[in-house]
Order: C-alpha cells, then structure tokens, then sequence
C-alpha cells in the first residue's frame, strides 16, 4: 500500500468538502475514483497534495504521514499531480515546461527522461519549441502529463485528463495511461467523469458522491453495479 | 526515503554540526600555536620569539562559528536546494562555442543583442562626434538599463510587481556614500558590499510580501519605497537628512585617481600613463623634449569617460548573470511562478525561495547601480530616490517587454532621450513624452520587444526523431 487515506474531512469554510473518506492505493495499480461533477474529487487529490489541509483523518504516503506538510514539500516525496485544466505554463515553450517538471530530480536523469517522455508523446517532440498555451488541448494534456513524468514520481495523480478533449484523444491519452502503468509500473489513481473510460483502464475503483465514498471494489465490479450504470454510465452500460 | 533522511538530519543536525565545528576548531588551534600565536621578529639583529595568543583566540571563535555556521546550512538542505537550483549541468545548454560572443563573432554570427549594443556601446566615446555632454547622457543611459535589469528579474520574470524599486537603488547609494565616508573604503570594495545590503533589504521587504499578489503587492511596495526615502530623510545622524552627503569619492581605476590631483599617496592616472609614455620613449631612444608633444594633459573628460566605461563593464555582468540565471532552474521557476503559482507548488517548487530569490537578485542590481549613481553624482540626497524613479523603471521594463533584456535597452533609450531631445519644447515636453507612451502602448501592448525568447534552445529534436525511429514503439 503506498497511499492510504483515513476517515479525511475536508472542509472549505464551514462547508464540508470531504466527509470521512477512507481510499487505499497499492503500488503498481490504476485506482479509479468517479463522481458526478462538485462531488470532491478535486478536493480529494488536492487534499492529498495538502491544499487544503484536511481537518480530520491522515493521508499516508509509504507510511509517512503527509497532513501537516506544504504542498511543494508533499510533492518531493515522489508524487506527481496532473491539475484540473491541465495548468502548463502557457508562455513558456514545450521544452521549458518539461525541464520545470524535473527541476526536483536528479539532472543524471534529465536526458534520458526527456527522451522517454518525446517516445510516449511524439508530438511533443515536435513542438518543443512552441509556446506551450498555443498547443491543441489534448496536446497541453499530455505535456501537462509528460511534465508530471519529468518528476519521476512513484504516485500519479490525474485529475480530469479527459476534460475538454476529443474523444480521439481521450482513447489515445487512456491508452498511454494505460501503458504506463503495465509497462512501467507507475502507480497512479484516477480521477474522472468519464467513468467507463476510466473504470476500463483500472484495477479498483471508488466512487464519491456528495463528499462520501458510496462504493468501492474491482473495477468490473463497479462497472457492472447497477446503480453505477444508472448513474455514471448511462442505463444501457 | 528522502523526507526520512531529511528530518533525521533536522533532529540530529545541532549536535553533529557542534562537533565538526569543535573538530574544525581543534585543527585550527593545533595548527594556529606555531603559525599565529609563535611568530618570531626581527630585533637589533637577532630574532625574538613574541606571543600573540588573543589572535590565536579569535582565529578559534572564527573557525568555530564559520563552521558550525556552514555545517548547519549543509543539514538543513541549504547547500542542497543551491544544487538544485543553480545546477547548470543542463545537457541542452548551448556549447561554449555558440554562447561566447567572441567565437560567435568570429564564426560571423552576432551574438546576443544585447552583447552586441554592448559592444557597440564600447565603441561610443571613441566616435568623432562624442563629446562630454554625450558621454554623460550616455551614461545616465545605461543606469537607466542596471535599473531596468534589475527590475525586470522582479516584475518582468518573477511577475511581482514592485512599485518601490528605488529603495534598493538609494540603499546602495547610502551604503556606498556611509561607508567611503565612515570606514574609508573605496569604490571597488563597497561595490559588493552595497549589492548586498541591498539584496538584504529586498529580502527584508520579500518576507512580508510573499502572500501578496497583484494590486496588494504593488501597494505593499510602494510604501516601502517610501519609507526608505522617509528614514533617509529623518535619519540626520547617519544621513544627514534632505541636505544629503557630498564629497563621496570618485572610483579609482585600480588604484590611480581619475581626478586631477590625487589624494593621499596614491597616484593620478594622467601622472601614471605620462610616466610609462615616458620610459618607454625613452627605451625607444626618444628625447625627453620630443615625447612632449604624446603626455596625456589632465580633462575632466577622461573621469567621465572612466565613470562610462565602469556601469558599461557592470552591465556585461548583469547581462551576463541576468542571461544565465534565466538559463538555470531558478530562472525558469522565476518564469513559471509568474505563470501560474499553484502549478509551481503542485511540481513540488517552493514559492517562498523562488520569490525572495527574484526579490534579493533584482534588489542586488538595483543597490550596485545605486552605489555607481552615488560615485558618478558625488552628492545624493532622498530628493533622488522619489517614486518617481520607481515609476520610470517600471515604465522601461514594461515599454521594453515584460521580462526581454534588449527591450530595456531599447526602453532606457527611449524614456532617457526622449525628454532630453524635447528640451527645446520646455513645458510641453511632458506632454509630447505622455503622448508618446500612450502611442506606444496603443500599438504596441506588448512592449518594444514583446517576443518571449525560450531558454532552452532546440538540440533534441534530430534525436528524438532518430532514436524514436530506431526504437521502434515500446
Ligand atoms: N476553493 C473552494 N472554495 C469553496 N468551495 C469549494 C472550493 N473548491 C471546491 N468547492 C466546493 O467543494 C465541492 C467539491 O468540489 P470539487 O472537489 O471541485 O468537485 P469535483 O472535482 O468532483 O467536481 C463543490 O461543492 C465545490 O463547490
Ligand atoms: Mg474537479
């Protein structure tokens, strides 16, 4: 297990974003977590990554407690985050957006993980000296993730990758999350709308509504509850 | 693993820093008996043994806290995060033969803009047509560019806008005039010096502004500035008030006097260039009568030119230090913390460092200029450290291009020249010079030079084709 999350309350305000939710994540896995819009899933990753702070629970990473740290102090332990709007640094070219994203590594790797990263995303390569906020969106999606590689993270977290982009791309950037965790071993948990795509890639799945987690399990299990299909997938599956 | 070791070090650091410090003392001592503390002189011919051992005593405290002090910064990840960020064993960084001006020159490719201006601008007092009153325009020129430099890190990278910037410029004046006048130092050892304290000071106001962003910042800033300029004007005893410090020393060009007579036992260039001409004329076989006719005769306006060519060798550096800190991880965090902050946190970059560093660097190069304008005029007082200088930087760094080290220079011209230019008009010269601006920001919202150049250069494309190719797909 390296991510445990344990009975975390998070609130903004009086208002509470996070009521009690528990989620483990082994490593080697894709953990799927789906909820309908406003239901805290963002609130989820960015309380792992301490902004905010949860006012209850603990968040563990490898056994280490992270509640209490800064954000950039959380994310040095080998997590890498994939914002919500992607968030590349839009004035800055291609290049310079991946050589932030492995500011914190070791610069032996630099080269290297460059390379790796130009071999998962080939268009990337080529627009390396663009400037990043004129990238298509599913482009900006997969620098935003190739700059979280760049880290070399053990953990990474995606929220939304799906949002806003062509369903072309959505198959092609799923594909690749896919093969970094069956080829590469990264672990990474998965946050999306798009619960069929997402459950599809994933060994287990959560789902959160209203700030709760209502379900858990495999991710077929999930796929193939009935109240799921209802609700996320469409009442035909 | 890391946060581990990390805390670990935390804990432990104060006891293990003790004891190398000890340790570090203990050689210092063994080794300081017989170099400082035994030394022998010279007395009516015999040598005599004498005993220094409160220099033996301070040497230990020294050591010890030099060490205990450096050992502390190494646990807590000071020496680090340096590492980190200052690292330029970056494998897409330029060859030295494409980033040297000289090679790049002799390949008939022009280096840098702005080593070239630079260049250039090396070349203007040797033009026929330059006379005093240019050379000194000129110069006023080119601390117009320190300035902006020194800003732009702040505004135009870091994008925090500072609207109090002429702080840092008057405590590197201050300190220049306070410390030639109390310690008698000169030009070239204060130089440093006053870069420092201003980099403290900037660092002074970074720590309560680091939460502030945008209009709140600008605020913040602007009253800082002020305040400076009230302290100096209420601070009689160190400042002497609104009626300011004159008589500060001029730069001396290593060593000599660049003024008429020279104080002291010190020298004046003229006398130091006549004398050489002279021996080697002589070695030539000249007569003393016929070398007459090539001695130097002493003009105001060699000081002038000397005090030309110091800020042009203090903007190589900046131009230097600016261009390559761009090039480091510091640099492009500076960039990526302007555009978007959250980003930077969640890519596990810390604001705090990054800002306060933006803020000691661009307040660094601020009191250098600061200290070159007190050397240059001679006399300062608050009355040269009003908003409006502020104002007027931070219209060269935007009129420029937030961020472009060319547009400053193109910028510094222009807010320089132009007003000078509309002397002729008189009081209609503001006006024509607003107009001016208006017209330029109408046309060109972006600046002069409103195109971002990338850090990083393109070098891995041809590989990245060729190796994806004989990959294949993984
Ligand atoms: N910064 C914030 N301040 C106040 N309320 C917020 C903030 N961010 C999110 N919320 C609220 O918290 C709830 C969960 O939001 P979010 O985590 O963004 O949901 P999701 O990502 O699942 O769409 C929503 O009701 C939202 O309005
Ligand atoms: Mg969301």
């Amino acid at each position: 297990m390296i991510l445990s999350l344990q009975n975390v309350e998070t609130f903004y305000g009086n208002i509470q974003a996070l009521r009690g939710v528990s989620l483990e994540v082994n490593a080697g896995e894709i953990v799927a977590l789906i909820g309908a819009n406003g239901a805290g899933k963002s609130t989820l990753l960015m309380t792992i990554c301490g902004h905010p702070q949860p006012r209850r629970g603990s968040v563990k990473f490898k056994g280490k407690e992270l509640v209490g740290q800064t954000t950039y102090q959380i994310m040095r332990h080998g997590i890498a985050q994939v914002p919500e709007g992607r968030r590349i640094f839009p004035k800055m070219s291609v290049l310079e957006n991946l050589a932030i994203g492995a500011t914190l590594a070791d610069h032996k790797h630099y080269a290297k993980d460059l390379q790796e990263v130009f071999d998962i995303f080939p268009i990337l390569a080529k627009r390396q000296s663009q400037r990043a906020g004129t990238l298509s969106g599913g482009e900006q999606q997969m620098l935003a993730i190739g700059r979280a590689l760049m880290s070399r993270p053990e953990l990474l977290l995606l929220d939304e990758p799906s949002l806003g982009i062509a369903p072309l791309i959505i198959k092609q950037i799923f594909n690749t999350i896919k093969m970094l965790n069956r080829e590469r071993g990264m672990t990474i948990l998965l946050i999306e709308q798009n619960a069929l795509q997402a459950l599809k890639i994933a060994h287990r799945g959560y789902v959160l509504q209203q700030g709760e987690i209502v379900m858990t399990g495999a991710a077929d299990q999930i796929m193939s509850d009935p109240r799921v299909q209802a609700a996320y997938l469409g009442t035909g599956g | 693993m890391k946060n581990s070791t990390q805390t670990a070090a935390k804990k432990l650091s104060l006891p293990h820093s003790l004891r190398l410090a000890v340790l570090a003392t203990l050689v210092a001592v063994v080794l300081g008996i017989p170099m400082v503390a035994l030394g022998t002189t010279d007395q009516n011919g015999s040598l005599i043994l004498v005993q220094r051992w409160p220099w033996l005593l301070w040497l230990a405290i020294v050591i010890f806290v030099g060490r205990l002090f450096t050992a502390e910064l190494a646990a807590h990840g000071v020496v680090d995060s340096l590492k980190t960020w200052l690292s330029s064993r970056h494998p897409n960084r330029p060859k030295f033969r494409d980033r040297n001006p000289a090679i790049l020159w002799l390949r008939g490719k022009l280096p840098e803009p702005t080593v070239t201006l630079l260049l250039l601008a090396f070349l203007l007092p040797m033009m026929p047509f330059t006379d005093r009153y240019s050379i000194d325009l000129a110069t006023t020129v080119l601390i117009y560019v320190m300035l902006g430099w020194g800003l732009n890190i702040v505004v135009g990278l870091a994008g925090l806008l500072d609207l109090g910037y002429v702080a840092f410029y008057a405590v590197g004046a201050y300190s220049y005039a306070i410390i030639s006048q109390t310690l008698g130092l000169g030009f070239w050892e204060t130089l440093p010096i006053a870069g420092l304290l201003a980099a403290l000071f900037g660092i002074l106001l970074g720590f309560p502004v680091l939460r502030l962003r945008g209009d709140y910042l600008a605020i913040v800033t602007l009253g800082f500035g002020e305040i400076i300029r009230i302290i100096l004007l209420n601070w009689q005893s160190l400042t002497n008030g609104s009626r300011g410090i004159g008589g500060i020393a001029r730069p001396e060009f290593f060593g000599l006097s660049m003024s008429q007579t020279a104080g002291g036992d010190s020298s004046t260039f003229v006398d130091w260039v006549n004398g050489n001409l002279t021996m080697i004329g002589q070695w030539f076989g000249g007569s003393e009568a016929g070398l007459e006719a090539y001695r130097l005769s002493y003009a105001p306006v060699h000081r002038i030119t000397f005090l030309y060519f110091v800020i042009l060798g203090l903007l190589f550096f900046t131009d230097f230090l600016v261009r390559r800190l761009r090039n480091l991880p510091i640099g492009r965090a500076w960039e990526a913390l302007r555009e978007d902050e959250i980003a930077c946190r969640a890519l596990g970059i810390n604001p705090t460092m990054v800002k306060l560093s933006a803020f000691a660097l661009g307040a660094g190069l601020g009191g250098l200029a600061g200290c070159f304008f007190a050397a240059r005029q001679g006399f300062i007082s608050p009355e040269s450290f009003t908003f409006m200088e502020s104002a007027t930087v931070l219209a060269i760094v935007v009129l420029g291009g937030m961020g472009s080290q060319i547009g400053v220079v193109v910028a510094a011209l222009f807010l320089v020249l132009v007003p000078e230019l509309g002397r002729a008009f008189a009081d209609y010269r503001m006006v024509g010079f607003g107009a001016a601006m208006v017209l330029i920001m109408v046309f060109r919202p972006e600046g002069f030079v409103g195109e971002r150049k990338p850090s990083l250069i393109l070098g891995l494309v041809g590989k990245a084709k060729s190796k994806a190719k004989t990959k294949g797909v993984q």
